[in-house]
C-alpha cells in the first residue's frame, strides 16, 4: 500500500467517524434543543398551548429532517456548521430565558419575604 | 352493522375490485411469470383502475369520515400485500 | 421520481441496512409485542373474565359507589379520584394524592385503588400504596401488562426504557424512508413476486413487497411510537424545564387543566350520576374517563372525557362544578379553545393504538403491525444470512434467527405462566418474568447447540406452536370459563382468542415441519447494490 492510499483511507475513516458523531449524538442533542427552544419562539395560538404541544409532538420529525440532512450533505463542514448554529442559537435562547426568569424571581423574592408573616 | 363498519366494507370492496384487475394484468407481473394467455393493461387503463381503487378513500376523506378512512387505508395496504402473495402462490402451484 | 446518484443510493442502502441490523433485533421485539398489545383489552378479558361482558362505565350507581368507598379511605386520598372501565370491564377506581416516594425525586401518586364490578358495583379487589406498588398488585391486568410494558419500555426502568424504544422508533422511521428511496423503482413491481428463481431474489422480493405495501403505516406507527416514548422520557420534562422552570405539573395544569381558585372550605359533593346523565344528554356520548379533584371541598371540579361518537376519532371534555353539579364548559382536551396542538395530540393515540373503531380498526392495526414485524425479520435475515460466511456475520445471522423465532416462544410461554402460577400458588407477575427469562435462556441454549440455521428455526417454531396450543387448555384448567359458559355469558372474546391461539399454534407446527433452503449465494450482489457499485 502506498503512503498516499494509507493517508486517503485514514482520512475517509476520520470522515466516517465525524459523520457518525454528527448524525448520531450531535443530531439528537440538536433536535432536542430545537424542540425545547421552540416552546419559546413557536406561536402560542388562540388556545395558548401550541408552543408547548406542537414541538413535543413533532420532535420525531425534527430529528428525522435533521438526521437526513446531516447524513446526506456532501459537504461535511457545512453540515457541522448548520448543526452547530442550530444548537448554539437554541441553547442561547434557552439560557437567556432561564436567566431572565431567575432574575425576575430574585427581584420578586425580597417583596415576598417581606410580605410573609 | 355500525356506520363505520358499513362504510369500511363498501369502500374496501369498491377498491379491491379494481386492485385485483390491476394486479391480474399488471405488465411487469405478466412478464416475470410468462403468462401468455392474459393481455397486459395499457397505461391508460392502469391509470383509470388506480384512480378507481383510490376513489372510495377520497370519498371517505371528503365526507370527513376519518375512522373509516384510516381503516380503509390500512385495510387496502394489507389486502394489497396479501393479494400479491396469493397471486404468486397460485402461479407457483399452476407451474408445478 | 427522486433522482439519486449511484453513490447516494449506496449510502442510503448502507443506512437502511445498518439501521435495521444494529437495532433490528430490539426493534423486532418492540413491533412484535406492539402487535400483541393491539389486543391488550381482549387479552385482559380472555385471561381474567368476569361472568359477563361489560365495557362501559354504568350510568347509574357510580355516585353511591364512590361515596361508599370515599368514606372508607384515608381522607388525604379523596384529593383526586378517577374511574375508567379496565380489564374485562372492571371499573378501576383510584382515590389518590400526589407525593414523592422516599428515595425518589420524581413525584408520583399514592392511594387506594378498587376494582368494582361493572354491574353490581361490588368491590372485587382493593389495592393500596404508591402507583408502582398498585401496579404490581393488579392481577387481572398482569398478562396484558407484561406485553404492553415489553412494547413500551422493554421492561427497562424509566426513563431508559422509553429512551431506547424512542430511538428504535426513530430507526424504524429511517429504515422505512431509506427503504422507499432505495427500492423506489420497485413501485412499478408492486404486484410482482418472482418465484422459483434464485432463493436470494425470492427473499428480497418478499421483503421489499411487504415493505412497499406497508410503508405508509410503518412510518406512521414509528413516528407516533417514538413521540409517545420521548414525550414521557424527556420532551415533556425538557419543555417544562424551559417554559415552566422545571415544574411538569404546572405544564400539564396549564395545557390540560381547568384553573379554579383554591377554596378548601368543606362542601358536600354534588350527584355524579346526574352529571353523567347531563353529559350524555349534551353530547350523545358516554363518559370514558371520570376525574374528580378536591372531592368534598368548595373548589371540587369534575372532568368527564367523553368517548368519541360514531364516525369521530376524538371527543371533547366536559367540566362540572363538583360542589353544585353545575355544567361549566365543554372544552378540547388541551387548552380552552380549538387548536392545532390539540388536534395533533388527539390524532396520535388512534393512529398508534388503532382502537378507534373496535374490532375493525384493531384487526387492521394487528395486520399492519404483523407486516411490520415480517418486514423487520425478513430484512434482518436477508442482510445477515447472505453475509454469514464473512467474519462476525455468522453470529449475527444466528442472533437474528434466535430473536426472530425465540421471542415468540418466550412470549407464548408467558401466557402459560399466567395460568400455571395460581395453580402452583406463586406470584403471577414474578412467574411471568421468570418464565420469560427461562424460555429466552432455553432459546439461547438451543441457538448455541443447533448448528443448522433452518433446523434452529424449525425447533423454535415447534416450541412456540406447542406453547400456543397449551394456552387455551391451561386457561380452562386454571378455573377459566369453558366455551359453553363463555358463549352463554356473551364472552365472545374468550372463545375467539382460544380459537386464534389454537390456530396459530397449528400454523407454527405446520411451518416447523416444512424445511426451507437457506443456502444462499454469498458473493452475489442484489440488483440495487450492483447498480450502485
Amino acid at each position: 500500500m502506498t503512503t498516499l492510499s494509507v493517508a486517503a483511507s485514514s482520512s475517509s475513516r476520520r470522515r466516517a467517524w465525524s459523520r457518525g458523531l454528527l448524525a448520531g449524538p450531535v443530531c439528537f442533542i440538536t433536535a432536542a434543543a430545537v424542540m425545547a427552544g421552540a416552546s419559546l419562539w413557536y406561536p402560542q395560538g388562540a388556545a395558548q398551548i401550541n408552543n408547548i404541544a406542537v414541538p413535543i409532538i413533532v420532535f420525531p420529525a425534527i430529528w428525522a429532517a435533521l438526521f437526513f440532512y446531516l447524513m446526506l450533505d456532501r459537504k461535511l463542514g457545512r453540515a457541522w456548521l448548520v448543526a452547530g448554529v442550530l444548537l448554539f442559537a437554541h441553547a442561547a435562547l434557552i439560557g437567556q430565558h432561564l436567566l431572565a426568569v431567575q432574575a425576575a424571581k430574585s427581584a420578586a423574592a425580597p417583596v415576598t419575604e417581606g410580605a410573609a408573616p | 352493522m355500525s356506520l363505520t363498519a358499513t362504510a369500511v366494507t363498501l369502500s374496501l370492496i369498491s377498491s379491491l375490485v379494481p386492485l385485483l384487475m390491476l394486479a391480474r394484468r399488471d405488465p411487469k407481473r405478466l412478464r416475470s411469470s410468462a403468462v401468455a394467455t392474459l393481455k397486459p393493461h395499457s397505461a391508460a387503463s392502469r391509470q383509470m383502475l388506480t384512480v378507481a381503487a383510490l376513489l372510495p378513500g377520497a370519498t371517505l376523506m371528503g365526507l370527513g369520515y376519518w375512522p373509516a378512512f384510516l381503516i380503509w387505508l390500512g385495510g387496502l395496504t394489507v389486502a394489497g400485500w396479501a393479494l400479491v402473495q396469493l397471486l404468486a402462490a397460485r402461479r407457483a402451484q399452476r407451474q408445478r | 421520481m427522486i433522482a439519486l446518484s449511484q453513490g447516494r443510493t449506496k449510502e442510503l442502502l448502507a443506512i437502511h441496512g445498518w439501521s435495521g441490523v444494529l437495532l433490528g433485533l430490539l426493534l423486532y421485539a418492540v413491533i412484535l409485542t406492539g402487535v400483541i398489545a393491539v389486543f391488550a383489552h381482549e387479552i385482559g378479558e380472555w385471561s381474567a373474565p368476569l361472568p359477563y361482558a361489560e365495557h362501559e362505565l354504568p350510568q347509574q350507581g357510580l355516585d353511591a359507589a364512590m361515596r361508599a368507598r370515599a368514606s372508607e379511605v384515608d381522607p388525604a386520598y379523596v384529593d383526586d379520584i378517577s374511574f375508567f372501565s379496565d380489564t374485562a370491564g372492571r371499573i378501576r377506581t383510584f382515590f389518590h394524592t400526589h407525593g414523592t416516594k422516599p428515595g425518589e425525586s420524581t413525584p408520583t401518586d399514592r392511594g387506594v385503588e378498587f376494582d368494582l364490578d361493572p354491574r353490581t358495583l361490588a368491590v372485587l379487589d382493593r389495592r393500596e400504596g404508591w402507583a408502582d406498588e398498585l401496579h404490581e398488585q393488579n392481577l387481572p391486568a398482569a398478562l396484558a401488562d407484561f406485553f404492553v410494558e415489553l412494547h413500551v419500555s422493554l421492561h427497562l426502568p424509566n426513563p431508559w426504557g422509553l429512551l431506547v424504544t424512542g430511538i428504535l422508533g426513530l430507526a424504524m422511521m429511517v429504515a422505512s424512508v431509506t427503504g422507499f428511496l432505495v427500492h423506489r423503482h420497485l413501485i412499478r413491481e408492486l404486484f410482482t413476486l418472482r418465484k422459483k428463481k434464485d432463493p436470494l431474489l425470492v427473499k428480497r422480493d418478499a421483503h421489499v413487497i411487504a415493505g412497499t405495501w406497508n410503508l405508509p403505516f410503518a412510518f406512521v406507527l414509528a413516528f407516533t411510537g417514538s413521540y409517545f416514548s420521548f414525550a414521557g422520557a424527556f420532551s415533556i420534562p425538557a419543555v417544562a424545564m424551559v417554559a415552566f422552570g422545571g415544574d411538569q405539573e404546572k405544564l400539564i395544569e396549564t395545557v390540560v387543566g381547568v384553573s379554579v381558585p383554591e377554596n378548601k372550605t368543606p362542601a358536600p359533593f354534588a350527584n355524579l350520576d346526574a352529571m353523567l346523565a347531563d353529559a350524555k344528554a349534551r353530547t350523545g356520548a358516554v363518559a370514558g374517563f371520570v376525574s374528580i379533584s378536591h372531592y368534598g371541598r368548595a373548589d371540587a371540579v369534575v372532568s368527564l372525557s367523553m368517548m368519541p361518537l360514531e364516525g369521530e376519532l376524538a371527543s371533547d371534555n366536559l367540566i362540572y362544578n363538583g360542589a353544585t353539579g353545575a355544567f361549566v364548559q365543554q372544552k378540547p382536551f388541551l387548552g380552552q379553545t380549538p387548536s392545532l396542538g390539540n388536534d395533533l395530540f388527539l390524532l396520535m393515540t388512534p393512529l398508534h393504538f388503532g382502537h378507534f373503531a373496535g374490532i375493525w380498526s384493531k384487526a387492521v392495526w394487528f395486520a399492519l403491525g404483523f407486516a411490520g414485524a415480517y418486514v423487520t425479520l425478513t430484512g434482518m435475515l436477508l442482510w445477515t444470512t447472505r453475509r454469514q460466511h464473512q467474519p462476525g456475520w455468522a453470529k449475527l445471522a444466528r442472533a437474528a434467527h434466535w430473536m426472530g423465532y425465540g421471542l415468540p416462544l418466550a412470549l407464548a410461554a408467558v401466557s402459560l405462566a399466567r395460568f400455571a402460577a395460581p395453580l402452583l400458588d406463586v406470584d403471577v407477575r414474578a412467574a411471568q418474568y421468570a418464565t420469560f427469562i427461562g424460555a429466552a435462556l432455553l432459546a439461547t441454549a438451543i441457538a448455541l447447540k443447533v448448528r443448522d440455521l433452518d433446523a434452529l428455526r424449525r425447533v423454535l417454531l415447534a416450541g412456540t406452536g406447542i406453547a400456543l396450543l397449551l394456552a387455551a387448555p391451561l386457561r380452562y384448567l386454571s378455573g377459566g370459563p369453558g366455551w359453553i359458559t363463555a358463549f352463554d355469558a356473551g364472552l365472545a372474546t374468550v372463545i375467539a382468542l382460544d380459537v386464534a391461539l389454537l390456530l396459530a399454534g397449528a400454523l407454527c407446527i405446520a411451518a416447523a415441519r416444512r424445511a426451507k433452503p437457506v443456502t444462499l449465494p454469498m458473493n452475489e450482489r442484489l440488483p440495487e447494490e450492483a447498480s450502485a457499485a
